[in-house]
C-alpha cells in the first residue's frame, strides 16, 4: 500500500467513525421510546394508560423514529463497522452507569 | 437485563400495535445451544432481511425492537416504575414525571439571549435525552440582534 494510499484509507476511516457515531448519537438523543414507554404502560390493568398506540400523534413519533433507525441500520450496511454494537455502546454511555448488562438467558 | 419472549411481545404490542412471536422466536432461536451468550448469532442487520422476507415489513419492524431492547437502546424503565393514569408513579412524589422531560424554552426577548448571544440549557432531570452541555441558539442569537435593535 502506498503512503498517500495509506493515508487516504486512514482520513476515510477516521471520517466514517465520526459521521457514525454522530447519526447514531443524535437517533439515540432523539430516542421517543424513553419517555413514552412509562406512559404507555398502567400500573394496574383496571387504570388506563396515560397515553395508547392509538393516539395518532404517538403512531407517528414511534413509527419515524424506527423508520429513522432502520434507514439509518440499512444505509451503512456497507461500512466496515458494527452499527449495532456501536449504538448499544453510544447508548450505555448516554445512560450513564447505571443502566444493567445484557447477560441473561433471553 | 434479560428479556424473556413475553416481555418482548409485550413492548410490541405497546409500541407497535401487534406482535408476532414467530419474531422473537426466530431471533431467539440460538438460546438452545449458546444461552447466554446467543445475541451473537441472529441479532443482525441480516437477520432483518430474513425475517422481512419470510414474514413482511411489519415483522422486519418488530424484529428491529427486538434488536434495540436487547441493545438495551429501547429500555423499559425499571428503576422508576410505571406511570399510573393518575399521572404518577407509585411511591414516588408527583414532580418526578412532571419534571422529567421539560426541556426550557427562550422567549422572544429573553434578555439572556440578547446579553450574552447564547443560553445555557441545563441538563434535564433523567439525562441524555435531550440537549445536554451548552447549546449555542443562533436563531435565538437572530432574535435576540434583532430585540436589542427594536
Amino acid at each position: 500500500m502506498e503512503p498517500n494510499e495509506k493515508d487516504r484509507a486512514i482520513q476515510t476511516g477516521i471520517a466514517l467513525d465520526t459521521y457514525v457515531s454522530q447519526s447514531l448519537s443524535l437517533l439515540l438523543k432523539l430516542n421517543p421510546v424513553e419517555t413514552l414507554l412509562p406512559m404507555m404502560q398502567s400500573a394496574n390493568k383496571s387504570e388506563t394508560p396515560l397515553l395508547s398506540r392509538e393516539d395518532a400523534r404517538v403512531k407517528g413519533i414511534i413509527d419515524s423514529w424506527l423508520t429513522m433507525f432502520d434507514e439509518a441500520l440499512k444505509a451503512g450496511r456497507t461500512a466496515p463497522a458494527d452499527l449495532l454494537g456501536r449504538a448499544a455502546t453510544l447508548a450505555r454511555e448516554l445512560n450513564g452507569p447505571k443502566s444493567e448488562g445484557t447477560s441473561g438467558n433471553q | 437485563m434479560a428479556r424473556s419472549r413475553k416481555e418482548h411481545q409485550e413492548i410490541s404490542r405497546l409500541l407497535l400495535g401487534y406482535s408476532d412471536p414467530r419474531v422473537h422466536s426466530l431471533m431467539d432461536w440460538h438460546v438452545r445451544f449458546l444461552g447466554p451468550g446467543h445475541r451473537i448469532a441472529g441479532h443482525s442487520l441480516q437477520m432483518l432481511d430474513a425475517i422481512e422476507m419470510l414474514l413482511g415489513p411489519d415483522a422486519r419492524r418488530e424484529a428491529l425492537l427486538h434488536l434495540l431492547v436487547d441493545a438495551r437502546i429501547v429500555r423499559m424503565n425499571e428503576s422508576a416504575g410505571r406511570v399510573t393514569s393518575r399521572g404518577f408513579r407509585p411511591g414516588q412524589p408527583a414532580k418526578s414525571v412532571a419534571h422529567t422531560e421539560l426541556v426550557p424554552v427562550v422567549h422572544v426577548g429573553d434578555d439572556r439571549v440578547a446579553r450574552e448571544g447564547s443560553v445555557r440549557i441545563p441538563r434535564p432531570a433523567r439525562g441524555g435525552q435531550a440537549a445536554s452541555g451548552q447549546m449555542t441558539l443562533f436563531v435565538g442569537e437572530m432574535v435576540g440582534s434583532w430585540w436589542s435593535r427594536k
